[in-house]
């Protein structure tokens, strides 16, 4: 045990090199392992000069020894993970400023300094609005902040949530949550329906499976007709509602119109790029180099952000680089691909469709199109 | 005297390395530019080209150049620098 705090000792007091003059410096050697002191890196200047590094608590214990040799010693350099603390005893304001600092940032660490809400389709300002009221700001003290009462709060506020988390990391809070699935409307088989025409079009197929057909085929409809009844008559006076089910395909017509550009404008980059620094603390931008302007004309803009997560405190490092590019114009015919463009664009919103013929009137800048399709026009509405 | 020998066979027998006895003195070199001498009796001289080693019943002359002592325990010793040549000399 003895020799282990001995161990501690040398290591915490650190080591020091010192000079030995004197005749056959190296009988010092002797003596000192022969004390149990540890002796290194020893360099044999010449015959009346060596260096030798020692543990410095057993400094003292070399001064007898140097008496008795008759030599003489010079410090050189003292080290130790401790010593470079030393120069503090000069300067206690600067022992105090780390104190006070480190006790800031235990301090300001126990408060929010950011509330995120990550964007879902919900609306955000009203989620954020909420948080406030509830206590989750800026500046509030993060045990003051219970997460259950808050979540469940969100959830009860908001009914187009289904699930709300609230993650704390560091000093930032960051809600996330999931939108509610609406559930689709089903109109029970046995609930009296009638089906309209959901868009402008000639009927071209009516099979009734169920209810009374209100439209024959041929006949031209508009958005909104009734194409078969729930009301099946019977006899003179009898009537009765039926869920009505029928097969319904009509043909129709659509003009679609695209642009585009006589040319086109491309980025050549320059290759030249500048990079700037700053320090975003809270909402406050600190320049941190001289003359920010931008001397390009034009140029991409690259932001990221570096030391994010610095002791959980809003401050950030952000690096700004800017690429310059030249505009570089070359003339365009794209009216083919506005052709296929306008097709695509009609066949993916034909849910039960397809196009029987197209025709493309090309004038000017722009691709007039005009399309004869065979879709299912009906929707069944509850009566 | 009788000891040593006696420890020596004891040794022998039981196929012990020799090191282990209390008057040997083990030498490891390493690359000619460090050594490790293990079970020395001290320094006897000490210069950057010439140290000599004081072992038992034998001394141990290094001859080099830029020669450093790297540690020194009171039994072992590391030695580093442009080793030359390691000779052994009688003690009187």
């Amino acid at each position: 045990m003895k020799d282990l705090f001995l161990r501690l000792k040398r290591l915490l007091g650190g080591s020091v090199r010192i000079e030995v003059r004197g005749d056959d410096p190296y009988r010092i050697i002797n003596a000192l392992t022969g004390l149990f002191i540890p002796v290194k890196h020893i360099s044999l200047h010449s015959n009346t000069l060596l260096s030798l590094v020692i543990p410095s608590c057993d400094l003292p214990r070399l001064r007898p020894l140097l008496r008795k040799f008759h030599l003489r010693i010079h410090i050189l350099k003292k080290r130790g993970f401790f010593r470079r603390f030393f120069f503090l005893r000069e300067r206690p304001v600067l022992l105090v400023g780390a104190v006070v600092l480190a006790l800031a940032i235990e301090l300001l660490s126990g408060f929010v300094w950011s509330v995120e809400v990550v964007p879902n389709g919900a609306n955000d300002r009203m989620i954020s609005a909420k948080l406030t009221e509830l206590g989750v700001r800026t500046g509030a003290r993060k045990s003051s902040i219970s997460e259950d009462r808050i979540k469940a709060s969100l959830i009860l506020e908001f009914p187009e949530l289904t699930w709300a988390g609230i993650f704390t990391e560091g000093s930032r809070i960051t809600v996330t949550y999931e939108l509610r699935t609406p559930a689709p409307e089903i109109i029970p088989p046995d609930f009296p329906a009638s089906i309209y025409a959901s868009k402008n079009g000639v009927i071209t197929r009516l099979d009734v499976f169920r209810g009374a057909a209100a439209v024959e085929r041929g006949s031209t409809v508009l958005r909104g007709d009734k194409l078969v009844s729930s009301e099946v008559l019977f006899g003179e006076n009898g009537r009765f509602f039926v869920h009505a089910l029928a097969a319904v395909e009509a043909r129709t017509w659509y003009e679609l119109e695209g642009f585009a550009a006589s040319e086109l404008l491309y980025k050549e980059y320059t290759g030249s790029e500048t990079t700037r620094f700053y320090l975003q603390v809270g909402k406050k931008r600190l320049n941190l180099e001289k003359g920010t302007g931008i001397p390009y004309t034009f140029y991409d803009k690259i932001t990221y952000t570096k030391l994010e997560r610095s002791n959980g405190l809003p401050i950030y490092l952000v690096c700004e680089k800017y690429r310059e590019y030249t505009l570089r114009s070359e003339p365009a015919d794209r009216r083919d691909f506005i052709a296929l463009g306008l097709t695509d664009i009609l066949t993916s919103s034909l849910s039960n469709g397809r196009i029987v013929s197209s025709r493309t009137d090309v004038g000017g800048k722009g691709v007039k199109m005009y399309f004869e399709c065979l879709e299912d026009i009906s929707v069944t509405v509850a009566e | 005297m009788a000891f040593s020998k006696i420890l020596s066979s004891a040794a022998r027998a039981l196929s012990l390395p020799p090191s282990i006895l209390p008057q040997s003195s083990e030498l490891t070199v390493l690359n000619a530019n460090r050594l490790y001498l293990d079970n020395h009796r001290g320094v006897l001289s000490a210069s950057s080209v010439y140290i000599v080693f004081d072992c038992a019943k034998y001394t141990v002359e290094l001859i080099g150049k830029n020669m450093v002592i790297d540690a020194v325990g009171r039994s072992s010793a590391f030695v580093s620098g442009e080793l030359e040549s390691i000779s052994f000399g009688r003690k009187r």
